[in-house]
This record gives structure tokens, C-alpha cells and sequence, in this order.
């Protein structure tokens, strides 16, 4: 992009002002001398880093500009949608339990990522669910059962 | 003698159904890993990672080790069969690899892939055994300044891993070591940026980062593009065996490609993918038929495979003796190595001795049993490839969310890994290696309390690191790798320059 800035300007900027707040919480604690470094010291190292790494990043961006980031791919709705999926499983996960936490969020990835009916989902999401949580018992990772008394 | 003897307790280590499961485990993971185009060794080491925590320190570490070398023979297989590499290691191998299966001889190539990996993966495992406690024992010198240059170093020659410039570098270093910093402080025992959580007082994991960033991230791509059905050649038993003159043809490249291939694990960076077109090159230069390269020469399948596996072996060598990874999948394996307790480094032989040997016995037994997977089992890890692609990745999630959560039954962690699942998302987009990310989070920490520890003892003199012999070359060579390829650059555009001023 000849004569302007690309979509990859944001990194710099993000880093920059994540740098800047991230100087700004490290000189809250005692930073201390070189000869006694405290708490805050090695924070202040790398606020130092950040900002001048984003700084000169920012600054080749703007005088030569990179090609940008990637375009989306034609399924780009997806990528949402398996993140609500995920979020919804840690939502459930302690009050509703594995099993159902674990069925609800293999139905919806199912469903957003193929094209089956939605007997078939609910088979699916049930059985793997069901193995799973047994597979996993047996393996002692310990699950939340939930309102399940197993 | 020491060593045999080590080796000897190692295999009698490795004889205990724990370890043998965790063995067959990774290997077999592993290849199919390696089979299947986008997800890689990192991502199912990443999501592995938190299932570990089930089993002991050794058996852990056998079954990562086992995904990581066990991915470089799978990705052949794609690469040769379908013209899709499994795996970024065996790009070269499509090459010659597909030529040779379109002529009918995939089964050839893959026996001569299978093999030369095996002969590779061998004698890497042999000059580790050698070099690892050789360097270990030099190492036991280090102090806290040595210790900080160590980091400093692996921070500086990891850092050229990002494919962008030097700016880019540093940025994704400082976010690692800012992540690092989260949580309570050991030297002074400060809360830092927790604001008032008590989940972020006691700092971020790395399992649901890791496996956000690599295992999430990875499904996160592989969704939003739309399937295809992959063509697939089908390879009987029987096809499966080269012709004594491919055989004859196959034992230069695959001892070359094993000499290349190992050197190049030592040297930080990509080293098996690097290793490829070096050993690639190297056989088009040296064959007896150079014309036949790009139309199947057996040569070009032969070296490459053995490459990465003999580099695969290298890149353990530091991790194993200095505790420091040259490359992203050592790093993963860093921090499972630090998860369970256990610290890599020149200490790891006298510490932890059934570690370091049960890891190497495993890694002679893994090569065995790779061979015997790969080659009359090619059939099952290609009908992997028919697996209905939204099985596979719901699994994949489901795998993910309950590793993560097992570690510390906590939904916090699980909200950290579907963050950073986006930031790996994005990092991707914007052309970022999450790698580079990596590695500060692991190491942050020991960098930390050894630069605190150098500047007491100096007393706050800067100088002070000049004064150690180690130290200095440590950060002198680590400096040198950040400037070393500009200053390339620059050579190479004024020889160019004067080259063309010569000419007019």
C-alpha cells in the first residue's frame, strides 16, 4: 500500500498504548535502585521494551507499510461463533455440570462447523459427551458433576 | 561407560507400563498429527499438555517428546501421498515425494521416508547422548549472570523466529515477559497487576495460554475456511517395498541428510524446515542424476526426511543441557519440562538422571516403533485424512476445554485459554508467530530473578557482567544473531551494487 498505512498499524499502536499503561502500572510499585532492585524493577525493563520496541515498530510501519494482515476466510463467521460456543460451556460448566455443559457445546460446534441433521447433533454431542466424561473419570481428572448425582 | 550405564537404567526405566503407554501414545499421536495438514506438533503438544498433569514427570515428558519427533515422520505421508505437506518440515519432501507417487512409486517413497527418518532419528539420538552431558557439564559452571545472559540470549536468537524484522521481535518478547510479570513477585513477595483477583495474584498459567495460542487458535483457522474433499492414493502392503536401486540410491542422502540435519537442530531457528532445502540442495548438487529432480528422484525424499528427523534430535541438545529452546516446539516442551517440576539445564543429568535417560532410552525405543507404524499402518493414518473435519475439530475444543480445566479446576483458567485462543487468532492474521510469545512466559521468570541476583551481587554495576567470560560471549554471540542478518543484507546489496557498476 504505496503512500499510506496498512491494517498492520494496529499492532505498534496496540503495543504501544498496552506499553504506556503497562509503564504506568510498574512505576507504581518500588522500583528501586541498581544496586537494590525492588518489585517494580524488572516491570520497568520491559514497559522500556515495550514502548520502544512499538515505538520503532510504529515508525517503520508508517515509512515503509507492511502488506497487512490476512483476509478472512469464506466460514469467517465461524470463528465467533466457536468462541460464544466456548464461552457458553464455561458459563455452564459449574452450575449445569460436564455432561450437559459438554453436550451443549459439542451440538453447537457440530452444527456450526458441518451440515447434519439435527437428530444426528444430538446423538453426536450425547455420546461424545457421555464418553468423554467417562474417558476423562477414568484418567482422574476430577469434572463437576452438577446437578447429576454421578 | 557412564553414559552406557545410563542409558542401560534408562531402558530399564522405560520398561514400566506408564511410560511404555505414554511412549506408544506420543508416537502414535504424533504421526497422526503429522498426517493431518494445520494442526501440528506444538498444537497437540499444547493440548495435550494439561492431560499430562495426570501422569508422572518421566511418562509426561516420553509422550511429548514422543508427539514432537513422531509429527516428523507423519508429515511425509501427506506430503508424498497428496501433495500436501502434514507438516512444515516436509514441504521439500512434496517436491520429489508427489512426482514419485504419480509415477506409482509412493510406496517406495514412503518406505525410503519411513527408514531414512528412522536412521536419522537414531543416530541424532546417539550424538545427543553424546553432546547433551558434554555441554551440561560446561554449563555446571553458570552463576545467576551467566544464568541472565542465558536468557537473554535464547530471548535474542528466538526472537529472529518471528519472520518480521528485529522491531517485531521485541514487541511479542515484551508482551511474553509483561504476561510473566502478572501475579505475585518471589523476591519481594508483591502482588503485581492483579488487581485485587485473586486468580490473577497467583499469575497465568502457561497450559491455558499455550493452548489457547496454539491448540484453539489452529481450529479457530482450520473453521473459517471451507472444506474440500482430499484426494487420497491408496498404497497396498506390498507396494511398499523400493527396488534394490532405490535402496542403493537412498543410503547416501539419507547419511548426508542426517550429517546436514543435525548441526542445524544446534543452531537457533527453524532448524528442521532449514535443514530440508539444505539437505534438498545438497543432494540435486551431489546426484549422479540431476535431471531427474522434479520428476521424482528418490534422492530428494531421502535426504529431506532424514534432515528433519536428525534435526529434530539436535534442537533437544540445548534444551536438555543449557535449559534453554532453540526453536518453538523445545519451548513447548520447556515449559511441560517446568510444569512437572522438573528444570532442564546442566543440572537435569545429576538431578533428575532417570529424566534425562528413561527421555533418551525412549526416543531409541520411539524410533523403533515409528518405523514399524508407519510402514504397514500407512493406510490407517491416511484414512485419518477421511475423518469428518467437524468431528474432528469439536473433539479437538472438547479435548482443549476440559485439558485446561483439569489443571487446576478453575474457569478462570478456561476464560485465559479463550482469550488467548483470539490473540493467537489474530497473531496468525497479522503474520505474528505466537512462538515468539512463548518463550518470555516460560523463561520470564528465571530471567527475572537472575538479573535481580547479578545486580546485587555487582552491586549495581553494569560492568559486572563484562567480567564474566561466559556471560559476555553469551550476550556477544546473542547480539551478533540480531545483527547478523542485516549486516548480511547490507553485504550482500553492496556486492550486488558494485557487481552492477563493474558490468556498465
Amino acid at each position: 500500500m504505496p503512500g499510506g498505512v496498512s491494517g498492520s498499524i494496529v499492532v505498534p499502536l496496540f503495543v504501544l498504548v498496552v506499553g504506556l499503561l503497562y509503564m504506568i502500572g510498574a512505576v507504581s510499585y518500588e522500583v528501586g535502585t541498581l544496586a537494590s532492585p525492588k518489585a517494580g524493577f524488572f516491570p520497568a525493563f520491559v514497559g522500556i521494551l515495550l514502548l520502544v520496541a512499538g515505538g520503532f515498530r510504529l515508525y517503520e510501519e508508517i515509512s515503509r507499510p507492511s502488506p497487512g494482515p490476512e483476509p478472512l476466510g469464506p466460514a469467517w463467521w465461524r470463528v465467533p461463533a466457536i468462541c460464544a460456543s466456548i464461552g457458553v460451556f464455561i458459563y455452564l460448566l459449574k452450575p449445569a455440570g460436564y455432561l450437559f455443559a459438554a453436550t451443549v457445546l459439542t451440538a453447537l460446534l457440530i452444527f456450526f462447523l458441518g451440515r447434519r441433521p439435527r437428530w444426528a447433533i444430538v446423538g453426536i454431542a450425547l455420546a461424545t459427551a457421555a464418553v468423554s466424561y467417562y474417558f476423562f473419570n477414568l484418567l482422574g481428572v476430577p469434572l463437576p458433576p452438577g446437578p447429576l448425582p454421578f | 561407560m557412564e553414559s552406557f550405564t545410563g542409558l542401560l537404567n534408562g531402558f530399564i526405566f522405560l520398561v514400566s507400563p506408564n511410560n511404555l503407554i505414554a511412549l506408544v501414545a506420543g508416537v502414535f499421536l504424533g504421526t497422526v498429527v503429522g498426517v493431518l495438514p494445520g494442526l501440528g506438533p506444538i498444537g497437540a503438544m499444547a493440548i495435550l499438555l494439561p492431560i499430562s498433569f495426570q501422569m508422572e514427570a518421566t511418562a509426561a515428558l516420553i509422550l511429548m517428546a514422543g508427539i514432537f519427533y513422531g509429527a516428523q515422520y507423519g508429515g511425509s505421508t501427506t506430503s508424498i501421498l497428496m501433495n500436501i505437506p502434514g507438516e512444515s518440515t516436509s514441504v521439500v519432501t512434496t517436491i520429489e515425494g508427489y512426482q514419485m507417487t504419480k509415477r506409482g512409486r509412493a510406496g517406495a517413497a514412503l518406505a525410503v521416508s519411513a527408514v531414512g527418518s528412522f536412521i536419522a532419528g537414531t543416530i541424532a539420538v546417539v550424538l545427543l547422548m553424546v553432546f547433551a552431558p558434554i555441554l551440561g557439564q560446561f554449563a555446571l559452571r553458570f552463576g545467576a549472570p551467566e544464568y541472565f545472559a542465558l536468557t537473554a540470549f535464547g530471548l535474542m536468537v528466538l526472537s529472529r523466529l518471528t519472520g518480521g524484522g528485529l522491531a517485531v521481535a521485541f514487541m511479542l518478547v515484551g508482551i511474553g515477559l509483561a504476561l510473566r510479570t502478572v501475579g505475585q513477585e518471589m523476591m519481594h513477595s508483591t502482588a503485581r497487576f492483579s488487581f485485587g483477583s485473586i486468580d490473577l495474584w497467583q499469575g497465568l498459567e502457561l497450559t491455558p495460554v499455550v493452548v489457547g495460542l496454539f491448540g484453539i487458535a489452529e481450529v479457530l483457522i482450520a473453521a473459517e475456511e471451507k472444506e474440500s474433499a482430499p484426494q487420497i492414493t491408496s498404497v497396498r502392503l506390498r507396494e511398499l517395498l523400493p527396488t534394490r536401486r532405490e535402496w542403493r540410491r537412498s543410503i547416501g542422502p539419507i547419511l548426508r541428510g542426517t550429517a546436514v540435519g543435525f548441526p542445524f537442530g544446534l543452531i537457533p531457528g527453524p532448524a528442521a524446515i532449514l535443514s530440508t532445502f539444505a539437505s534438498y540442495a545438497l543432494e540435486k548438487r551431489v546426484s549422479k542424476h540431476p535431471e531427474e529432480f522434479g520428476k521424482g528422484a528418490i534422492e530428494g525424499v531421502a535426504g529431506p526426511e532424514s534432515a528433519n528427523n536428525a534435526a529434530a534430535g539436535g534442537t533437544l541438545v540445548p534444551l536438555l543441557s543449557l535449559g534453554v529452546p532453540f526453536a518453538p516446539p523445545t519451548a513447548l516442551l520447556l515449559g511441560a519440562f517446568i510444569i512437572h517440576g522438573v528444570q532442564p539445564g546442566p543440572l537435569l543429568l545429576r538431578e533428575h538422571p532417570q529424566v534425562f535417560w528413561g527421555l533418551v532410552a525412549s526416543m531409541y525405543a520411539g524410533n523403533v516403533m515409528l518405523l514399524v507404524l508407519n510402514l504397514p499402518m500407512v493406510g490407517l493414518f491416511v484414512s485419518i485424512l477421511r475423518l469428518p473435519r467437524d468431528l474432528l475439530l469439536a473433539f479437538i475444543v472438547l479435548i482443549s476445554v476440559v485439558g485446561v480445566y483439569s489443571v487446576n479446576n478453575s474457569v478462570f483458567d478456561l476464560i485465559v485459554m479463550l482469550v488467548m485462543s483470539l490473540v493467537g487468532y489474530a497473531m496468525r492474521k497479522f503474520r505474528l508467530s505466537p512462538a515468539t510469545l512463548v518463550l518470555p512466559l516460560v523463561i520470564g521468570t528465571l530471567m527475572e530473578e537472575s538479573l535481580i541476583r547479578t545486580l546485587m551481587l555487582a552491586r549495581g554495576e553494569m560492568g559486572y557482567l563484562l567480567t564474566r567470560p561466559i556471560a559476555l560471549c553469551l550476550l556477544l554471540i546473542g547480539a551478533a544473531s540480531l545483527i547478523a542478518p542485516a549486516a548480511w543484507r547490507g553485504f550482500c546489496q553492496r556486492k550486488t551494487k558494485r557487481e552492477q557498476g563493474a558490468a556498465r
